[in-house]
């Protein structure tokens, strides 16, 4: 007999706010997060633009100076909202027997395309130049540069650094991995805590992503990939779906859910939120830049999820779209939710968020979950925004620009990332 | 019901050599894959030997010379390895290929800069400002830039060089993998974990054919980091796991690739069974202290809860191991915790169960190291041998352990267990047993 997994706590750190309420305050109410960057000189980026998380002061989660010291801005999101969803969960650490107790945590790369990265390297690097041939000197590095590095360096550029800090802060022993990925793992993560529980590996995960693209580094990089809109008014660059749509914007944030055990559940009284029922998860195998037309991934990812769910396609309530807002990305998805739901597609309300949120990179994934199930929650779909002409390659339901009442017996969470991997996560109303 | 999960296809490149029998071969020589650096000047190094990899031809596994430019070599070894143990399973020409069904799991090192670019870059933009930054790190590492704007130049798959997961998205288009993915990064517990993860999910019925393994290039910003936390040998430029002057680990790199597959689907294909992958534990180590150079490196305890973990899900008690492949990466304090785990599981059998490690031949794979030494593990049951542990000449004797030194010796092995014990508190442990159908 498999075992049912439940959502019992969510923590959500985004542009649109810190927290599940701001947030869904801003989804329903069509509040954009996307600003002129404020964080750092935009002058000689081709890109002003960006869904920067507000208000954000590490200090009210970590209480720890040197965990501050030790880690980058995105692993600051996601301590944050890992601990948002422990204190959501209400759940009592100290009496949780720490091996059924696990934490799967979706990230980007690591350390060194933050910003903040170079800092450390500066001293190291500036010594091992040689001014003469104008270039880098693997001996001076290794003579001059290594003893000069900040020895805690590498820990900080660890690529499971949250993870770290959330299994030491929650004394976790049990399940674990951090998966690496470009925008999916936040998903994965979540796919495979609730595989585990199912599968009676664990009791309770925390499970989600983060990151942040908001660092000169990958905003130049993500531009020349052509997937940043050209568009510098906040109000209208990110259109999802909509005809006059040229790319997304990039933004950050973090998303963590607990995930429990139904009966563990049930015992502690914990409040329910929503069940994963389904997970899908596949690679286009197509392209590293660009999407598969046909969106066999993403169609795959769907039926997979859908058949693990022992759902229907016309059991699907409501669809949160990737919705990257590219040309080919969006046309790709239509497709492959075309060929996935056949007809049943016409009558799916489909929304997408990033609309609002901008691209949060790995957090994207673990954000849109939460989102997700909310919606399942509280039977009200996010609009869409900025869908003025709709698109006829990208024939959709889509929610525009006002929220919608409707009671949402399934709903369907995509992503997809850079290089073709594809999920699916289906969310049951409890 | 659960599934058993057997490996039907083996691929590597390593210090060893770039095929299974090269690899077997030096393994049971006690061939040392160590040597001094030559991809890089590292007279001034801390630490200046390394395992390299050795006459590795991109060409030879279909890397396309134009593709090259956007593969690292992380991603290169893992094609190569990934191809192998295709050809090895003969998955190539079977119909479950075909039909794309194939699971992929992959332990890799989370960055992915090669430290030239990292270095120029950062040199860039300390020394002037934004505009020149790309432009300059592309100019001298070679990579052709495309020119938007005379005073600023990207080159446009910048990214593809950064993002952690794209080994996995290369090796799945390279050869077609559809099925479901996931790339792992735990520093050096990865490969063992991308194995277990592959193994959960082929006996849950996730998937009935996953490729697992892990894949790891040198790189310098890993000596500089390594070496700052003072985990790398310097003074003896070598590895000596277990030995009583044991002052570090060496690097090495490579990739291992194993065809994992559910039994009844591998009798179907007439599919030849190097072993059965009989459990999984893994375990996160919450109590690690955070000592002053944080090296968060597990404790005994939690070393020995892992492998409790994996002999449970194998369904054996510690009595009926033969032979671990310890982790022995030859620091100080690891390869102690280590020993005291072993003693602390076996209890009273820890006198016959024999130890080696394959470190001083490779030197520590990190993302790779778990995969490879499965492989390895995999190896010893198939051959009935048990490889040395080079360079432990005066064993660390905190208590008697069977550790193989010196040469390596013939034995039949029922249960062998892999130990991946990590820089960071994460730990796994693997079981394989001789395949009886």
């Amino acid at each position: 007999m498999k075992k049912r997994a439940v959502i019992t706590g969510m923590g959500a750190v985004s542009p649109i706010g810190i927290g599940t309420d701001e947030n869904w305050h801003s989804l329903i109410r069509g509040t954009s997060g996307i600003a002129p960057f404020s964080r750092f000189n935009a002058d000689h980026l081709p890109i002003s633009i960006g869904a920067e998380v507000k208000n954000f002061d590490p200090k009210k989660f970590l209480a720890d100076r040197k965990t501050i010291r030790l880690t980058f801005f995105n692993v600051h999101l996601a301590l944050a909202a890992a601990k948002l969803a422990v204190e959501d969960s209400a759940l009592e650490v100290a009496g949780l027997d720490p091996t059924r107790f696990g934490a799967i945590v979706g990230s980007g790369g690591g350390g060194f395309d933050d910003g903040p990265g170079f800092e450390d390297l500066n001293d190291p690097i500036l010594k091992s130049w040689d001014e003469e041939k104008q270039q880098f000197d693997s001996s001076k590095f290794g003579e001059l540069g290594v003893p000069s590095a900040y020895p805690l360096f590498l820990l900080k550029a660890l690529p499971n650094n949250a993870f770290y800090y959330i299994s030491l802060l929650y004394n976790i022993q049990g399940e674990n991995d951090n998966i690496v990925s470009s925008y999916t793992g936040g998903s994965q993560a979540i796919g495979d805590a609730f595989r585990a529980i199912r599968r009676d590996l664990a009791d309770i995960i925390i499970a989600g992503g983060y990151d942040s693209l908001l660092t000169p580094n990958t905003i130049f990089s993500l531009d020349a990939f052509n997937l940043l809109s050209k568009n510098n008014d906040p109000s209208t660059a990110c259109r999802p779906f909509d005809r006059l749509r040229d790319g997304t914007v990039a933004g950050e944030g973090a998303g963590f859910m607990v995930i429990e055990e139904l009966e563990h559940a049930r015992k502690r009284g914990a409040r329910i939120y929503a069940e994963i029922a389904g997970y899908g998860n596949t690679s286009s195998a197509y392209d590293i830049c660009s999407p598969d037309p046909a969106g066999t991934g993403i169609m795959s990812a769907c039926l997979r999820s859908l058949q693990d769910a022992c759902l229907q396609p016309e059991d699907v309530d409501w669809i949160c779209a990737d919705g990257v807002a590219t040309q080919e990305s969006d046309r790709a998805e239509a497709q492959a939710l075309h060929t996935a739901f056949q007809d049943h597609i016409a009558s799916i309300p489909v929304s997408a968020t990033k609309s609002m949120t901008g691209h949060m990179g790995t957090g994207t994934s673990a954000v849109e979950s939460i989102y997700t199930a909310l919606a399942v929650t509280r039977g009200v779909l996010p609009p869409t925004l900025n869908y003025t002409e709709p698109d006829s390659s990208c024939a959709l339901q889509i929610v525009a620009n006002q929220p919608v009442e409707k009671k949402i017996s399934s709903a369907l969470n995509i992503n997809q990332g850079i290089g073709g991997q594809c999920t699916a996560l289906v969310f049951k109303k409890f | 019901m659960n599934r058993r999960v057997v490996v039907t296809g083996l691929g590597v490149v390593s210090p060893l050599g770039n095929t299974v029998n090269k690899t077997q071969q030096a393994l049971s020589e006690g061939t040392c894959g160590l040597s001094p650096i030559i991809s890089f000047p590292s007279s001034s190094f801390p630490a200046k030997v390394a395992g390299e990899i050795r006459d590795f031809n991109p060409a030879m596994y279909g890397i396309k010379p134009k593709s090259r430019k956007v593969m690292n070599k992380t991603i290169q070894y893992a094609i190569a390895a990934t191809g192998l143990a295709r050809e090895d399973a003969l998955l190539k020409n079977s119909n479950y290929y075909e039909s794309s069904n194939v699971g992929l799991s992959l332990g890799v090192h989370g960055v992915q800069f090669s430290s030239e670019e990292l270095l120029l870059a950062s040199y860039e933009a300390i020394s002037e400002d934004m505009r020149g930054y790309m432009s300059t790190a592309y100019k001298n590492t070679g990579v052709p830039v495309k020119i938007r704007d005379p005073e600023r130049a990207v080159h446009p798959l910048w990214a593809l060089s950064v993002l952690a997961n794209m080994s996995l998205c290369h090796v799945a288009i390279q050869y077609n993998i559809q099925g479901p993915n996931i790339a792992l990064s735990s520093l050096d517990v990865a490969g063992s974990q991308a194995l277990g993860e592959a193994y959960k999910a082929v006996r849950h019925g996730t998937n009935p054919v996953y490729l697992a393994g892990g894949s790891y290039a040198l790189n310098t910003n890993d000596f500089l980091s390594l070496s700052s936390l003072k985990l790398l040998s310097e003074h003896n430029q070598d590895c000596r796991p277990f030995d009583s002057s044991r002052d570090g680990c060496v690097l090495g790199e490579g990739s291992a690739m194993l065809v994992l597959e559910e039994l009844s689907h591998a009798r179907r294909r007439g599919a030849k069974i190097y072993a059965e992958i009989a459990g999984f534990g893994s375990l996160f180590d919450g109590d690690a202290p955070f000592d002053d150079m944080c090296t968060t490196q597990p404790d005994n305890q939690a070393m020995s809860s892992c492998m409790h973990l994996a002999l449970e899900d194998a369904c054996i008690a510690p009595s009926a191991v033969n032979y671990i492949n310890t982790d022995g990466s030859g620091t100080v304090f690891g390869d102690r915790n280590e020993a005291l785990a072993v003693k602390q599981t076996f209890g009273s059998c820890t006198g016959t169960v024999a130890l080696s490690s394959t470190k001083p031949l490779t030197g520590h794979m990190l993302a790779a190291a778990g995969a490879f030494e499965a492989l390895a593990t995999i190896l010893s049951i198939k051959e009935g041998f048990i490889p040395p542990t080079r360079n432990c000449t005066k064993p660390d004797c905190m208590f008697p352990l069977n550790i193989i030194t010196k040469t390596g010796i013939r034995k039949q092995l029922q249960y062998a267990l892999s130990n991946s014990f990590g820089l960071s508190g994460e730990c796994a442990s693997l079981v394989f047993k001789k395949y009886e159908p």
